[in-house]
Formats: C-alpha cells, structure tokens, sequence
C-alpha cells in the first residue's frame, strides 16, 4: 500500500472509532481492537511531561488486553454503577492525523482528539492527543495500541472509556 | 477579622450536630452539606485555625523542590530550602499580593514575582525590591520585613507535613493522638518508610466536602454502590483464573467471617479496621509481612496488611480498602471538593507486587477508574436531594449505634490505639456511628474557633 493508502485506511478506522462510540455501538467498537491491545493514558508529572512506566508509575489508564475493554463496557452498560446512569451523550471530534511511521502489516499514527459530552444537563470536554498503533488484520486494520494524551486531566467526576 | 464576619450573629453550633447517643439518636443537620455561609465559617474556625495537611515529605525530596497548596483559602507554598529544612510560606509576593508560584510543584531557589520583579529566596526572605535604590521609600518602608510570611505553624508526623494558621494551635502530635497508630501502620510497612509513586490523577466533584471524608469510613456502600465493582472482579477471575491481576474482592466485604472494628478519636478523627476481610495475599504489602513481623511482632504486621482507614479531620485520608491511596482534600465552596490523590508505596517493595499495587489502585481509586467515579457521582447526588428544604435531619448515622462503647476495645489494645469510643464485632455491622466523633470534632473546633475569632466565651 502507497503512503497515502496507508493514511486513508487508519483515517477511515480512527472515525469509526468516534462513530462507534459516540453511537454506544460498544460491541463494534470493540471488534476494532486486537486480544492483546493496551490502551494507555499516561498519567501527567508536572505541566509538560508524563510517566514513561506504567509498571512503576500511576496511569489514568492501562488496560492491557481487549478483556480490560470489554469487563468496562459490560459495567457501563449494566445499570448498576451510577457514574454511567444515564451514559453521557458524546461527540468525539478527530483531526491533524499523521501518519507517523509505518512497516509492512503496521503503521502508528498522530491525531488530536476532542471529546463534548452532555449528561444531567451539563456540558464538558475532555481533549489531546492520540496515538494509535494499527496492525493488518487480512483486509482490515486493528488497533494494537492507543495511547492518550489527555491535556485537561483535573478529572470532573468521571472519566471512562465513552469520554476518550 | 473582616466586617462581614463581625456582623454575623453568633452561631450556636450544636444545633447542627444532634448528638444523643444515650437516647440511641444520631443525627446531623443538612445545612452542614448545603449552607454556603456554614461553609466560610468552617474555613474559617476549622481549616484556618486547625491543623490541615498540606503534603509528604516525598514530594519534595531534594533541596529547593517545592509544591503549591491552600490552608483554608489561604494560597502556601511548601518548600524544602538549601539548608533541607522544609518551610510553609505564604504564596502571596509581599508587594501587590501577586501569587509568587503558580505550578503544582517545581524546584527552583528563587522566586520571582513577575509583576514588578521582587524576588524571594527558598526560606521566603526576599532578596530584592526591585530598583529600590531609586524608588524615593520611606524609612518606614525599609522597616518593614518584605519576606514571604511563613504560616504560623508546620509540623511534620513521620513524613506527613500539617500546618496550621493559628499560633496557639495544639501541638501536631497531641492533635492526631492515637490515630497516629494508624499512620505507623502504614509508614512501617518498611524500614524506609513511604513513597510517592509518581504521576497525578486528581479530581473534582460537586458536592460537599465532608462526604469524601464520611464515605471513606462507610463499607455500608460497598455491596450496593460498588456491585458493579465486585461483578467485575468476579467475572475477572472467572475468565482469566484467580491469579491474573489480583483484585480485592469486595464481596468478601460482607463475609460473615471478618470483623470490624470503628474508633474515634479527639478532634474529629475516625478509624477503621478490617480484619479477615480480604485475602491478604492479595495485598502488595503482603509480599513483606515476614520482615514487618520481625520487627514490630505479629499483630502490628497483620495490622499492615488489613484493610484499615484513618480520616484525620479535616483533610487527609487515608485509606487502604480494594488498595491504598492517600487523599488531600481542598474544599472550594460549599459544593464543590477538589480531591488529591496519592499512590503511597513502601521503599523497597519488590517489583511484581509494585505493579500489583499499582493495578489495583488505578482499577478501583482513580477517578477514571471504576469504583471512585461511582462514589463522587454519588455525592453529587447527595447534594441535589439534601437541597430538600423542609427536610432538616438526615438518618445516615445510626448504624452501630446501639453497640458504641468508651474507649478501646480488645483489638485496639493489641496494637496500642486509645480511641474514645469503639464499635466492634462482626463487619455486618458497618458501624456508622463512627461519625459521632467525626461531629464531635466538627463542633468542638467550630465552637473554639468562633469564640477565640470573636473573642467571646466559647
């Protein structure tokens, strides 16, 4: 596949991503990921730097393996944990997509996310960077690896899976 | 004193604590939650005038580390000086009021006011009014100290640094009094005391403050605010067998087997401790029990692995229930608490019961974890239904009441707490009378604090 190819497949599955998500398609979100994802956001050390070492060091999130995403979503859904009830409505917005570097069967690339939500009548965003490493899976692409740079990390409440 | 106050009425306190426990009633006024002028009046007779946490020395190990904090609403700076001695200064610049330093942390060995350009040493002492020499000041002026006030008082508890505005506080040691037990038992854990694990994730919600420092000693919740936590768990060992990712199982809570006990303690404290609750081999802290119990005997060693908490009154807490984090609360109005929160970690702990610690603690602490959100969601629901206005009492106190007792009982004489009351037996009981010392707390320094403000008889 060309470079530009390659940038119009991961563009293609990163919107998908926001589809699925902000229509609580959460199976289908889901199905975009490999068994042994890790979705990571870093957790933030001072104003400009973050950990390095989610074995050593707090993270917002480390979910490693599509288990981790799946018992989240089965607990978001479920009806009984209040922070989910109602699920915020969301509206991810996804841009300045990169393709950083690529191989054969993988490529990473950059984007910048921002995130609305609306619940109980209040509105919030949460916004970043993310990283996605893909990997060719037959025809298609899945995501090995997300990694989250949140910028506005002074948490309101909640933050789970749907917000990022 | 400013004039707004000096208009208030006096305030008679105890008719917002209804506390009677000899007629087997335990009730507090939901104007505690919902009453923004209650509030000012707690920041100023509790959080300026008490005791309030401001950090750990493991946040500012090295020479010149600083971090920023409040004392009630008043902006501090704690900073380690050249010489390692740490300070509580003022983060006011002594000139215009500019706040001097304006990031969480850093390391510097000057601040600059960026205004007009004084400049303040490590220890407060002001180097520098800028361009002095041709500034036409008075002799007045150059009589006066232009340094960075200290606060009247810091004191620090192995590690644990307070402080206070009040020159006349008591002193630290004698304030905690034998909730210190509790603190040891975490600081023990290892020959080298505690670690800060690095990284923030810190949060807000918009409720009352007083209900992150009630809920930490609530296990009440655990079985229907946290059923989503203990279904995940399951389902977790289930899939993956007992030995992927260990968690704290929750149900186990509830376990007819382990028992509690509560105390209270003089000026507002409360403790918790869990014993049989939980399979302690799943505690990291578990990995070095046999050291523990070689230095500090057995029951102090169980007591390291248990699940306990301590609120010290009225903003740290700590807390190992699922796992354990230290919190730092800052109360911003009546209705909203920003809440810090710390990984704290023995020196030394080996590295797969680290992850495990911290695994756990992003699983069930982290506001972007999967049990804390329920419970911040939760206060802020509390808030919207105690705006019922004809409604004065609420009724959530009176679990354990009928078994409360003076001073210790037989577990707390094993490891040396002298609590002033106790509540024990088996962990069905889910003791909410603890907060009888809580409001006794509240009130005594809400009554102390007003009478030496006002300068009135308490």
């Amino acid at each position: 596949m060309s470079r530009a190819q390659l940038l119009a497949a991961g563009s293609e599955l990163l919107y998908r991503e926001g589809y699925y998500l902000d229509r609580q398609q959460w199976q289908d979100w889901l199905a975009l990921y490999t068994d042994d994802c890790v979705l990571w956001a870093p957790s933030w050390v001072g104003e400009h730097a973050q950990i390095t070492d989610p074995q050593t060091e707090i993270s917002l999130l480390y979910l490693a393996g599509r288990g981790r995403l799946l018992e989240r979503i089965e607990r978001f859904v479920s009806g009984a944990s209040p922070a989910s009830v109602p699920l915020p409505r969301t509206c991810h917005q996804v841009g300045n997509i990169l393709l950083l570097d690529h191989a054969p069967g993988t490529m990473t690339l950059h984007s910048s996310f921002r995130v609305d939500y609306f619940r109980n009548k209040q509105v919030g965003a949460f916004f970043g960077l993310y990283e996605h490493r893909l990997v060719a899976d037959g025809d298609a692409w899945r995501i090995a690896g997300k990694r989250i740079t949140l910028m506005n990390d002074f948490i309101p409440t909640v933050l789970d899976l749907y917000h990022v | 004193m400013d004039a707004r106050v000096r208009e208030w009425p006096l305030r008679d306190f105890s008719r917002y604590v209804d506390a009677r426990p000899e007629d087997g009633v335990l009730r507090m006024h939901l104007d505690l939650f919902r009453d923004p002028e209650l509030f000012e009046l707690e920041m100023r007779y509790i959080y300026e005038r008490s005791w309030v946490f401001v950090g750990h020395a493991a946040q500012i190990p090295e020479p010149y580390d600083f971090i920023t904090g409040v004392v009630g609403r008043t902006p501090i700076i704690l900073q380690r000086g050249g010489d390692g001695q740490v300070r509580a200064l003022l983060n006011h610049c002594s000139h215009r009021g500019a706040a001097v330093a304006t990031t969480q942390a850093g390391n510097t060995q000057r601040h600059k006011c960026p205004y007009h350009g004084w400049m303040f040493d490590s220890t407060g002492k002001c180097l520098q009014v800028a361009d002095e020499a041709a500034g036409g000041y008075t002799d007045a002026f150059r009589g006066m100290s232009h340094d960075l006030p200290q606060v009247a008082r810091l004191e620090e508890y192995r590690g644990f640094f307070f402080a206070s505005l009040n020159p006349e506080v008591v002193p630290l040691r004698e304030y905690l009094g034998s909730a210190a037990v509790f603190i040891d038992s975490w600081v023990d854990q290892s020959p080298d005391g505690l670690e800060v694990v690095r990284g923030d994730a810190n949060f807000t919600y918009g409720g009352n403050w007083k209900m992150v420092f009630e809920n930490c000693l609530d296990i009440y919740h655990a079985k229907t605010l946290h059923a989503s936590f203990g279904t995940m768990v399951m389902n977790r060992m289930k899939r993956q067998g007992a030995d992927a990712n260990r968690s704290i199982d929750l149900n186990s809570f509830i376990n007819a087997d382990a028992e509690v006990s509560y105390y209270t303690f003089p000026h507002g404290h409360g403790g918790m401790w869990l014993r049989g609750a939980g399979k302690r081999e799943d505690r990291p802290s578990y990995a070095m029990w046999q050291q523990m119990a070689e230095r500090f005997g057995e029951a102090k060693a169980d007591m390291m692995v248990s699940g306990r908490v301590v609120a010290i009154f009225p903003n740290i807490l700590l807390v190992e229930s699922a796992t354990f984090q230290m919190r730092l609360l800052r109360p911003v109005s009546v209705d909203k608490t920003e809440v810090y929160a710390f990984c704290l970690a023995p020196k030394g702990e080996p590295p797969q019961a680290r992850a495990l610690r911290i695994r756990q603690y992003e699983d069930f602490f982290s506001a972007t974890g999967v049990a804390t959100p329920d419970d911040t969601v939760i206060y802020e629901r509390c808030q919207l239904g105690d705006q019922a206005r004809s409604v004065e009492w609420n009724q959530g106190y009176h679990r354990g009441l009928a078994l409360l007792r003076e001073g210790p009982d037989e577990a707390a004489r094993t490891v040396g707490i002298e609590p002033n009351h106790s509540i024990s037996g088996n962990i069905g009981i889910q003791g909410e009378a603890v907060y009888l010392g809580v409001y006794q707390g509240w009130l005594d320094q809400m009554q102390r604090g007003q009478a030496e403000v006002l300068g009135v008889q308490p």
